[in-house]
């Protein structure tokens, strides 16, 4: 719409120039912390980059914080992404081919299977961790890779959008591959997985950052310090009696957890907006 | 909706459905039946026997001034979360919609939080409230205002919030934003030709037609508050100090995975099932988001 | 090459739709049938009964003496082309043509040849290479053909394959197709709900309504001797004048009206005297005549001037009855005129009135 009114223009982009301060201020805090020294931000506030940047990440990324448990951080990187990964092809493995199945079938559990997916949709993990860690504690999968992702990665929210999808691709493209000698199988990979490449890489923007900023979980099935996830290896930096809180350590590790999920926002922005919106539908 | 042309074959679904299900079975159904199998049960104290007690459990509970305040405590954090974060996302989502120029460099930025863990996100803002050298504690200390959360509930209970609200503007932004878009620019033109301001046009015609986005919205929100905001919780105060941020899931795993109190913290979770699942069914019944079949 | 044969088929939607009830017919190779009739009445239904889409009911369906009811469609040695063509959008023409060969393991080089044989015949040589969504309607269109023909089926399947092409590119396509048939003569059910299109196209129509054959026949059969009423109505354009009448005690008179008759001829009448009939009259059969030699006359109300024709419309006189006719020509009628018309007797038309058959 055509409106030209100086002064609303100008306090639209002051309030958005204040939320983008929002959004950036705490960030721009922790970066510059991080690359100071502990003892220059013991009492002060360091409002511009200091010269330790290197020194403080090498440190990090090597050792992690000595003082608690001391795992790199490095480490934790890799525990992290080996979670969150196994959580975006598990879920998307999984969630497509039930989806597939309940819409490409018919079998007598039809009706069944798709409810008890609907169920998960109501259970986050955090209403029923004790008997979960007991599930999985029974199995044998404390401090593996598979405790960690197995028990996140039934989710109906993949398995409702790859099937509200999947109504969607035109009923005659199924009928001429049949007609065209394609089974099933055949049929998904050669035609309804290609056609699904948006929404896998919508899905993955999610899912990677749902399993990368996984807390609770990591937090209770990890008793080994190797198995550690860096989310929650920051919460452990946090109360250790330091002679000197290393808030620059701690600082860096947070920029370090948050940059995997922030480069895939930013990068896959699209498929990042469009995941969210559809996931919910 | 149900595809007219299916592919005929006796065992090839079953074996497509089999992963789901049997991870379903294994670490969702069986866990949550095992949940409210226990809320019925009262251990021993060395967990060596244990006895059906009905729902003794949970009369304990509801009577237990502590479960009260933590519910209390609930209520007011997600209400207020709920709150700032939709009041924010609301007005950057009005303001971007406005904006001719640059839109796209606002929006990109106000996607950032989203990506942040609400555990990181946390942290963050604790650091800047720290005592003694947080820029924000100090801020307020210069204006005569003494800040810390390590002592003071209240200011413990803003602090994380604050942190909340702030992990979660990105997420009710982007769905504001979709909402207003999705306004027939002629409704605003029409009103404004009938000399509507701007603020009366986003009264009596923007907010109404969004209304179906912010209702799910607070749902959504609500949710969050309730389960995702774990993170915040342990990192940022552990519930403290005096408990004044102890939330429900946060008591559910403190009472469970410290306290090991099995029987009182199964029905902890079964409470907590019946409330996401109330949530959930209220989301899908009342706000057009439904599954058909 | 192939014979189909249908034998009673019949088709039961679950929740006790039933959309065919006892379907017969037999194509003989080579010829191009034609399934017409109005949307819902059943004819996808059909086709996809055979093509193996939809399970059969009850009833045989025979593609070359053999019994395929419980076939895959893949193996039945048919080729379909859908409404909507069905072109799978992340492959490129040649990929599409080519999906079904490499799905029945011919080797390469024979699918290349024959892919490109068949682009040839189409026009498609320099589109090999582009996907779906970068051809106009009636590429696709005709990748879609291509796709059906580059197998060399048994049986070519159509449904409705124009109805998403502008008036101009379907005629065109329409000859294409009829060419193409002829010269590939592959046996072919094609359905369509234009009756042009199907008057033009098929050897023979098959005229389904409401799940039921009203009349299978040649296109001249169809048109001359419609056998029921509603094939009487549904075929030709502008469609066919029905009118009430009755049949003189001497079986030799319809009685328009009150007042008006027309002479019947009378070997051809088997119905009995003295009974309510339904008389059809088309409008291209009645002519306009000199007074003297009128059998009815017409209060004309309006009039379209199509150059080739001159369609009028208006009242049978002393009557209520409407009237369509078409006379050839620019012809000089205006609003208001009184038109005298006469009738040849043998394209009077008669129906019973219950069953709508055809009495003479
Ligand atoms: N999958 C189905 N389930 C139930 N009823 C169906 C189904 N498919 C078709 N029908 C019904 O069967 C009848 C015949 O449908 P069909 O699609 O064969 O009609 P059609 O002659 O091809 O119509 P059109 O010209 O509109 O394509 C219709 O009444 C339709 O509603
Ligand atoms: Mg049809």
């Amino acid at each position: 719409m055509v409106e030209n009114r100086p002064w609303l223009n100008a306090l639209t982009h002051l309030l958005l120039i204040f939320g983008i301060i929002v959004v950036i201020f705490p960030i721009y805090i922790a970066l510059v912390t991080s690359t100071h020294e502990a003892e220059d931000i013991l009492t002060t506030v360091q409002p511009w980059f200091g010269s330790e940047m290197l020194e403080n990440y090498g440190t990090v990324l090597q050792k992690g914080k000595v003082n608690a448990s001391g795992i790199p951080v490095g480490m934790m990187m890799w525990n992290s992404l080996i979670m969150a990964l196994g959580i975006v092809v598990g879920k998307i493995t999984i969630s497509i081919l039930s989806a597939f199945a309940i819409v490409y079938f018919r079998f007598p559990l039809r009706k069944l299977c798709f409810w008890t997916i609907f169920l998960t949709l109501m259970l986050p993990v955090e209403v029923r961790i004790l008997p979960t860690y007991a599930v999985v504690a029974n199995l044998g999968l404390l401090n593996s890779y598979a405790g960690l992702t197995l028990p996140l990665i039934a989710s109906a929210t993949a398995t409702f959008l790859f099937r509200q999808f999947f109504m969607t691709v035109p009923e005659e493209l199924a009928e001429a591959a049949r007609v065209d000698g394609a089974g099933p199988m055949k049929f998904f990979f050669d035609i309804l997985l290609p056609l699904s490449r948006t929404n896998l890489a919508a899905l993955f923007v999610i899912l990677f950052i749902y399993g990368w900023n996984q807390y609770l979980w990591p937090l209770i099935v990890t008793t080994e310090e190797s198995m550690t996830t860096i989310v929650m290896g920051i919460q452990r930096m946090l109360y250790v009696a330091d002679a000197i809180p290393e808030w620059n350590i701690t600082m860096a590790t947070a920029i370090l957890a948050m940059l995997p999920p922030l480069l895939v926002v930013i990068v896959m922005q699209r498929q990042f907006v469009k995941g969210l919106v559809e996931t919910e539908k | 909706m149900e595809k007219r042309s299916t592919f005929n074959n006796l065992w090839l679904p079953y074996l497509l459905v089999a992963p789901q299900i049997i991870i379903t079975f294994i670490f969702f159904l069986w866990p949550a039946s095992q949940a409210l199998y226990q809320s019925f049960l009262l251990e021993d104290a060395f967990g060596l026997s244990s006895e059906f007690v009905w729902f003794e459990n949970f009369e304990e509970l509801f009577s237990d001034p502590l479960y009260l305040d933590s519910f209390y405590t609930t209520v007011l954090f997600s209400v207020s979360t709920t709150f700032l974060s939709l009041s924010l996302s609301l007005m950057f989502a009005v303001m971007a919609d406005r904006v001719i120029r640059g839109e796209m460099a606002y929006k990109s930025i106000l996607l950032w939080p989203y990506a942040v863990a609400p555990a990181v996100a946390g942290v963050l803002w604790m650091f800047m409230f720290n005592t003694g050298n947080g820029i924000l504690a100090l801020t307020l200390q210069s204006l005569g205002y003494e800040w810390n959360h390590v002592l003071r509930g209240g200011q413990a209970m803003v602090l994380v919030i604050i942190a909340a609200a702030w992990k979660q503007i990105s997420y009710n932004f982007i769905f504001f934003l979709a909402g207003l878009q999705s306004i027939p620019k002629s409704m605003l033109e029409a009103s404004a030709i009938d000399g509507a301001g701007p603020v009366k046009r986003f009264w009596t015609i923007v907010f109404p037609l969004i209304s179906p986005t912010t209702f799910f919205l607070i749902v959504v929100n609500v949710v969050y508050a309730f389960f995702d905001t774990f993170g915040i919780i342990h990192a940022v105060t552990q519930g403290g100090p005096y408990k004044s941020t102890e939330i429900l899931v946060y008591k559910v795993y403190n009472d469970g995975f410290v306290g090991l109190d099995l029987g009182g913290s199964s029905a902890q979770s079964v409470i907590l099932m019946i409330i996401v699942v109330s949530l959930t069914v209220f989301q899908f019944r009342y706000i057009e988001r439904r599954v058909q079949y | 090459m192939a014979t189909v044969s249908i034998k009673n088929a019949i088709k039961t939607y679950p929740g006790n739709v039933q959309a065919l009830h006892g379907i017969s017919i037999d194509i003989k190779d080579g010829e191009l049938i034609v399934i017409v009739g109005p949307s819902g009445c059943g004819k996808s239904t059909m086709l996809r009964m055979v093509a193996g889409l939809e399970t059969v009911t009850s009833g045989d369906i025979h593609i070359n003496e053999e019994w395929v009811n419980k076939k895959e469609p893949a193996d039945r040695d048919i080729a379909m082309v859908f409404q909507n063509y069905a072109l799978y959008p992340h492959m490129s023409v040649y990929q599409n043509m080519a999906y079904g060969l490499k799905n029945r393991k011919i080797p390469k080089d024979q699918i290349e040849q024959r892919v490109r044989e068949t682009a040839k015949i189409l026009e498609l040589e320099n589109l090999l290479v582009r996907k779906p969504k970068e051809l106009s309607g009636g590429q696709r269109q005709r990748v879609a053909m291509g796709r059906a023909i580059v197998r060399e089926p048994k049986v070519f399947l159509f449904d409705e394959p124009l109805s998403n092409l502008d008036a101009k590119l379907r005629v065109q396509m329409r000859l294409e197709i009829k060419r193409l048939q002829e010269r590939l003569g592959v046996t072919t059910i094609y359905v369509t709900h234009d009756q042009v299109e199907a008057m033009t196209l098929g050897h023979r129509l098959l005229l389904m309504n409401e799940g039921r054959v009203e009349q299978i026949g040649t296109p001249l059969e169809v048109y001359e001797k419609p056998q029921t009423l509603f094939v009487a109505g549904f075929i030709g354009s502008p469609s066919m004048n029905i009118i009430p009448a009755v049949l003189s005690s001497n079986g030799d008179l319809a009685l328009l009206g009150d007042s008006l008759s027309l002479p019947l001829t009378h070997s051809e009448n088997s119905a009995n005297s003295d009974s309510q009939v339904t008389l059809g009259m088309r409008p291209e059969h009645l002519e306009a005549c000199e007074s003297e030699k009128a059998s009815m006359f017409l209060q004309v109300e309006m009039l379209e001037k199509l150059g080739a024709d001159t369609v009028v419309y208006g009242k049978l006189e002393q009557t209520e009855l409407v009237l369509t006719v078409r006379l050839s020509g620019i012809h000089p009628v205006v609003s208001g005129d009184r038109l005298p018309l006469t009738i040849p007797s043998e394209h009077l038309h008669i129906f019973e009135i219950d069953s709508g058959k055809r009495l003479n």
